[in-house]
């Protein structure tokens, strides 16, 4: 898998299309679900549709992640999700009418099943604490693989990890 | 994955993520693609009629004779086009031999 996606990247740094529609369809659906838990619905599609550009442009770049392509890209997913969280804060402290929409949004696509506590204690959680959560326990990565990914020092994700499990816990009522 | 959260997170990863294949999303991604590569082509264009326009400036204002101001324009005008059809061939064989190089 990891040296497939290693010749595909190099196929896409070529300017091969068919290598970049195979990258897309092998890793769109891991991409999507990660930007999900970290941003708006309504913005997620569009953040994985610029990450797949990124990809595009700067697969020179790549040079191998010890969680293979999807690292990579789960990289590259994260700077540009972290970038619209920055964005959207600053315009929900500058706009009150945008504060009311957003909150709005984020009641109307609130999931009306089982998994709304847990997505609603994720929403709570800081968005660096929410992705070192979402990667480790939710996609299943190492705490180095995150760390990679996040650009963060690996005793950070550790502690995030452990903070965002027991508030996590804890917001769902569960004994740690 | 004995952990209750851990199962509980791959649960909602997993319930609400988007399908496995989605052509639609490749086209929108694709779509995007072009949009850039057109801006990229625009913005080529924009600068490519600065650099003239400033180039014809410059020999009209040195107050030569129209034919020199003309023989200027061409020459920037094979510049700029140079640099457009050079400039892209060279940064794909910098890529090719610098990545083969990594590679050895």
């Amino acid at each position: 898998m990891d040296e497939d996606d290693a010749a595909l990247l190099a196929a896409v740094r070529d300017g091969s299309a068919r290598a970049f529609n195979t990258l897309i369809d092998r890793h769109q659906q891991a991409v999507r679900a990660f930007i999900r838990r970290l941003t708006r619905p309504a913005d997620a599609d569009d953040i994985a549709q610029e990450t797949f550009l990124a990809a595009w442009m700067h697969a020179g770049s790549y040079k191998g992640a010890s969680g293979g392509a999807r690292s990579w890209l789960f990289a590259i997913a994260w700077r540009k999700a972290k970038d619209d969280h920055r964005r959207r804060f600053r315009l929900w402290r500058r706009d009150a009418a945008y504060r009311e929409t957003a909150a709005e949004d984020d009641r109307r696509s609130a999931p009306a099943e089982d998994g709304i506590a847990l997505e609603q204690a994720l929403a709570e959680l800081p968005i660096d604490q929410r992705a070192a959560v979402v990667l480790c326990l939710g996609v299943g990565l190492t705490h180095e693989e995150a760390a990679e990914v996040l650009g963060l020092p690996l005793g950070t994700v550790k502690s995030h990890v452990l903070r965002g499990r027991e508030r996590l816990r804890g917001i769902l009522g569960e004994q740690p | 994955m004995t952990d209750p959260l851990h199962k509980a997170m791959a649960e909602l990863l997993r319930k609400d993520s988007p399908a496995e294949r989605d052509p639609l999303f490749r086209v929108r991604v694709l779509e995007r693609l072009e949009r850039a590569r057109y801006r990229r082509r625009l913005y080529a264009s924009i600068a490519s009629a600065v650099v003239l326009a400033v180039i014809a400036a410059i020999g009209a204002g040195a107050g030569r004779s129209a034919r020199e101001a003309a023989g200027a324009l061409l020459v920037g005008a094979a510049l700029v086009a140079l640099y457009f059809v050079v400039a892209p061939a060279m940064a794909q064989l910098f890529v090719r031999f610098g990545g083969a190089s990594k590679k050895h």
